[in-house]
């Protein structure tokens, strides 16, 4: 019962964000590729983590007239703004060891522009960005009730990565992949929803504000490389330093380090204000690292497999909800549930079974009898039958199939008027522990009732086997003196044991 | 007699447009921009220089990079928008609340005490728009001083390089 809610949200979230997950999956694999390509620019130094920000401070303003800014970026590519010797005013990646110009900024390229535009707001500015953030969390979601599906389908978290039946391609690759990309897929789409609400001014103030106090007049101006406070701290920590607007001795230097940010005095080095970082902020920060992968070649390639898992998800998931639908649509019965001799009932939660009910169907009327085949769901009342054969599946940790969610309720009130004969065939898996669970129980279901007679004693077949459905094809012409023949098409079920 | 005088005319024009085309000489100044605490998207400033009818004459700089949000500075884009003169030189990235960028604007040393103005136009998507956060006459004495912002801007100081 519970099963098919968590299949039908999935089904629902998927098929209401579709479009929108379409079109950020395929930017965002685009977008992958950012990180990789800034990432292989020379423009990282060796050995430049370990010298202390005294040093590149120092070594930057011998090299210039003036300088602005310093800035570290993800990459560990240092650049600078400043005011060259030629008295131009440049920003550019800097050698933090030597103080020279190493390249000009990495500047966008217009694929990722459009690409990271259409991400974002899909050109629709705030409302697109609303949508984006909106359907973030509805992947979420679609993430969320498919680790659920999969539990379910394995049985329980231990057996999360434990083997996969295989019934078809699109099943089996949905739910592989979906076991290794699930997590990333989740990790994306929280730190989507975080940048979104960040976008949208809903998180509390992060924003860190100093207190200027009064300086006494320093007649002594240490040099920079004797700055105690920047000798003390690692280049590697460094994320900004904005030099001080003029002499005046109430312009600072302002250093943003990963855990907070400070004043210093530019006279004497010392700290004037020292604020910490909050918590939101360094949130904000991680999840757009996460988000990006910005600075790392590898969460890059597992943002970009993640990209391509969404979209295999959405063609293999669609797929597979339009076969599901075929297959349960297409029985058209010849005769009337009060016309026929043989009532066939199928429990199938993927469809498979109904696939094998009706070969038995087919054989059935082709050797001329009249039979009605429909789901267990739709058990009532039958005026002629003489027989019924079930065919019920198990799904996971030994849950009732959906189209048999009802069965066990319409089973005790239906009262039928002659003696039937009953037969269960059980369709499931070795590799869960409650193998044919249903199946069991259904069949008991029938021993306690009055007018049911066994004709066939339960019948269990691992995997959608043909060899086992035969067998049980010759159990019941020897018992039925009948000569049914199945034909098989080509197997439709790969066994992948 | 016609002749000569016309003649004379044109010597006048042609002389005055020459000496107009001369360099004129120009200073650098470094622009501190410091932004107030404000929450949300970064803003996008314009500092132009306006002539004593206040009319734009020059954009001397552009603080976001994103052209799809120019015409949010609307003033300005009534200028700028009909030419789109290239100003990738003299474009920089945005800025956002509690942030400060510093630039380097140029200009002519004969507008200063002259009643030409610099404004400083700020619009933030979604939020407001400031048709002049900051305007100032140029003179010799405002052209080094710290002037407070009306919006996003808290101040700007400016300081001849």
């Amino acid at each position: 019962m519970t099963i098919s809610i968590w299949r039908y949200s999935h089904l629902v979230l998927a098929v209401m964000s579709s479009l929108f997950i379409l079109i950020a999956s395929v930017t965002g694999a685009i977008l992958a590729f950012e990180p990789i390509t800034n990432q292989l620019q020379p423009y990282a130094v060796s050995g430049a983590n370990d010298i202390s920000l005294a040093e590149t401070l120092s070594v930057l303003q011998q090299e210039y007239d003036e300088v602005f800014t310093l800035e570290i970026d993800n990459n560990d590519f240092v650049s600078a703004s400043v005011i060259t010797k030629e008295g131009d005013n440049e920003t550019f990646y800097i050698n933090p060891i030597t103080g020279e110009k190493l390249g000009d900024i990495i500047k966008k390229a217009p694929i990722y522009e459009f690409a990271t535009n259409l991400h974002r707001s899909l050109f629709l500015k705030t409302t697109g960005r609303v949508l984006i953030g909106v359907v973030s969390f509805l992947l979420f979601l679609i993430s969320v009730t498919g680790i659920q599906l999969i539990l379910k389908r394995q049985g329980g978290i231990k057996r999360f990565f434990s083997k996969v039946v295989r019934e078809n391609f699109d099943q089996y690759y949905h739910v592989v992949i979906g076991r290794y990309t699930l997590i990333p897929i989740v990790i994306i789409t929280l730190t989507g929803v975080f940048l979104s609400l960040e976008k949208f001014d809903l998180l509390p103030n992060s924003k860190i504000s100093h207190n200027y106090p009064e300086q006494d007049d320093v007649e002594h101006k240490l040099d920079i490389i004797e700055f105690q406070t920047f000798k003390d701290i690692k280049l590697e920590d460094v994320n900004y330093v904005e030099f001080p607007f003029s002499d005046d001795i109430e312009d600072y230097f302002t250093v943003k380090l990963s855990d907070k940010e400070i004043l210093v005095n530019q006279y004497t080095g010392a700290i004037v204000s020292n604020q910490t970082t909050s918590l939101v902020a360094l949130a904000s920060n991680w999840s757009l690292i996460l988000h990006t992968g910005q600075g790392t070649i590898i969460w890059s390639v597992v943002l970009f497999l993640a990209s391509l898992a969404v979209l295999f998800f959405m063609y293999s998931g669609f797929a597979m909800t339009l076969k599901r639908r075929k297959e349960t649509a297409k029985i058209k019965n010849k005769f009337k549930k009060d016309e026929a001799d043989y009532i066939i009932l199928v429990g199938s939660e993927t469809g498979n079974t109904f696939n094998s009910a009706k070969l038995f169907y087919n054989a059935l009327i082709a050797e001329g009898h009249s039979v009605f085949i429909t789901a267990l769901n739709a058990y009532s009342e039958y005026k002629k039958v003489k027989h019924v054969i079930v065919f019920a599946s198990t799904y996971g940790e030994g849950e009732v199939p959906t189209s048999a969610s009802n069965f066990e309720k319409l089973f005790q009130k239906v009262q039928q008027k002659q003696t039937i004969k009953y037969a269960v065939v059980g369709f499931g898996s070795l590799m869960y522990p409650d193998y044919c669970k249903y199946a069991i129980e259904v069949d008991e279901m029938f021993q306690k009732q009055d007018n049911f007679e066994e004709h066939l004693p339960l019948f269990k077949i691992n995997n959608q086997s043909f060899e086992a459905f035969k067998t049980w094809i010759k159990q019941w012409n020897e018992h039925t003196n009948h000569d049914l023949k199945i034909k098989f098409q080509k197997p439709q079920v790969n066994l992948k044991n | 007699m016609k002749n000569i005088r016309t003649i004379a005319l044109l010597c006048v024009v042609i002389f005055s447009l020459v000496s107009f085309t001369n360099p004129v000489e120009s200073t650098k100044y470094k622009c501190m921009i410091q932004m107030t605490n404000y929450t949300g998207e970064g803003a996008y400033i314009v500092i132009s220089l306006l002539n004593p009818e206040g009319e734009y004459v020059e954009t001397l700089n552009v603080i976001g990079d994103d052209d799809e949000w120019y015409n949010t500075v609307e003033s300005w884009w009534d200028f700028y928008g009909k030419k789109r003169n290239d100003i990738d030189a003299i474009t920089g990235a945005t800025v956002s609340g509690g942030e400060r960028t510093i630039n380097v604007i140029e200009i002519d040393n004969d507008k200063l005490d002259k009643g030409y103005k610099l404004r400083f136009e700020t619009a933030v998507e979604d939020q407001d728009y400031y048709e002049s956060d900051v305007e100032f006459e140029l003179t010799s004495e405002t052209i080094k001083s710290k002037v407070e912002g009306q919006g996003f801007i808290r101040y700007i100081r400016m300081m001849p390089q």
